[in-house]
């Protein structure tokens, strides 16, 4: 990360590996539902926070961003971290979710509300497409309740919400971005699905060839968005081109095991919840917070940069890939951040010279 | 809230730059605006309006240490896939 001031940790806790859907392309599913089955305790959730609250002290703010499996699902759990955070000095926690919305409940909405959670809400495109992936594990199609929880969003809370939706075979990267424009969310994001190639739903070489060119169209709605002095819905360049802003070299790909970590539903402790516990465990919330803020630092320095990454002009933006992903869809990974950040770099010598307008993209308009 | 003129908001948009890029001016900015700015004296509203431009400059490095278009992230780049 260039230079990272301490400003926001974000702590990513999956309450839960179950999930209400059995979505066709999901990796979470395949690789830790039959593993880690449970759901974290009440008394486990407002630990997490004490815990976190203690290790990363010296973070001015804490994230935590609620995943899984489905979130939703361990409701008393989302409570007890609620009201184990009020406690704490003001502003000192926020709070995200990505959620399928799927068995959303209006007590559901009541507790984002009370959290005034970041919602990242899973719609894939139109029912016919979300419908095809995107069901429960008895076959039953989802997208009219999903919509019903975003209504329910909209009516009831001032939650921030970003629709975020999985391309796949036979549903492009420009489609699903024209789609998520017509939704009642703040922003929006579209990203292609996470599997090896060859998979069912993995993009086939075409369909890779034209998302790419469709991140190029994207780029240059962000420039239009610009021009117009307005904050770009699609905000999947923001972080890349504000870097290039205020100049720096990416020196990770992410916080993990610094200003990151991931916490499993029995409470192992991890540099991203999407890590493996047998390679990358770092201790428990039970344990002392100290000791797995310590073992995060030792995992982050043993990190390498790939022997493939380093002649490549994306890297300074990119950091490298990242950790959990390489391995399920390395490849592809590479080809489509490298792109972003192509996109992102033409983005910013568009603003060569007012370089105020590129403020926009952090909301300053 | 009143409406700030155009010239106002292209002001601190070029103070919030300033501070973004150059780490002595936004040090200053924090420790002596008066000086900083070359202004005296610093009135009450002018150091709530430094105030918010210093919380400005940390929203954007905020954004800059998030991914947007990665998995995961929430602050300026939540995860594509739930």
């Amino acid at each position: 990360m260039p230079e990272a001031p301490r400003h926001l940790a974000e702590v990513l806790v999956a309450t839960t590996w179950e999930c209400n859907l059995a979505c066709a392309y999901c990796f979470i599913r395949h690789r830790e539902l039959g593993a880690a089955p449970g759901r974290m305790s009440s008394a486990l959730a407002a630990r997490v926070i004490d815990a976190v609250d203690e290790g990363l002290a010296s973070v001015e703010s804490i994230c935590v961003h609620l995943y899984g499996g489905e979130p939703l699902l361990n409701l008393p759990a989302l409570e007890a971290m609620l009201t184990q955070a009020q406690r704490k000095r003001p502003r000192r926690f926020r709070f995200a979710i990505t959620t399928n919305g799927a068995g959303a409940s209006p007590a559901a909405a009541d507790l984002l509300e009370a959290g005034r959670f970041q919602v990242v809400l899973s719609i894939d495109g139109p029912a016919e497409i979300h419908d095809e992936c995107r069901r429960t594990p008895d076959g039953a199609p989802t997208h009219a309740r999903v919509l019903g929880f975003l209504d329910a969003l909209r009516s009831r809370t001032h939650c921030w919400v970003r629709g975020s939706a999985v391309v796949r075979s036979g549903w492009g990267l420009a489609q699903a971005y024209a789609y998520l424009c017509t939704l009642p969310v703040d922003v929006i994001k579209a990203q292609a699905v996470r599997l090896p190639r060859g998979a069912r739903y993995a993009l086939d070489e075409a369909q890779r060839r034209a998302y790419l060119d469709d991140l190029g169209t994207i780029g240059r709605e962000v420039i239009a968005a610009l021009e117009a002095g307005r904050m770009p819905r699609d905000d999947r360049f923001s972080s890349r081109v504000l870097q290039l802003l205020k100049g720096g070299r990416r020196r990770a790909f992410c916080g993990a095991g610094d200003t990151g970590f991931g916490i499993a539903p029995d409470g192992t402790v991890l540099p991203c919840v999407l890590l493996d516990p047998a390679e990358a465990r770092l201790g428990h919330v039970d344990g002392d917070p100290a000791a797995w803020v310590r073992a995060g630092r030792r995992w982050r320095a043993r990190r390498r940069v790939r022997a493939e990454c380093r002649g490549c002009t994306a890297l300074p933006l990119c950091g490298g890939g990242c950790p959990a992903m390489l391995p399920i869809c390395g490849d592809d990974e590479c080809d489509m951040t490298r792109r972003s950040c192509e996109v992102a770099r033409a983005i910013f010598e568009r603003f060569r010279g007012r370089q105020e307008a590129l403020l926009a993209l952090a909301g300053i308009t | 809230m009143e409406k700030k003129p155009a010239a106002h908001l292209q002001r601190q948009k070029k103070t919030i730059l300033h501070a973004l890029t150059d780490p002595k001016f936004r040090a200053a900015l924090t420790a002596n605006p008066a000086r900083a700015l070359c202004k005296k004296p610093i009135t009450p509203e002018m150091q709530k309006e430094i105030g918010r431009i210093l919380d400005l400059v940390k929203t954007v490095e905020i954004q800059i240490g998030s991914l947007a278009e990665e998995l995961l992230c929430a602050n300026g780049g939540p995860c594509g896939i739930a």
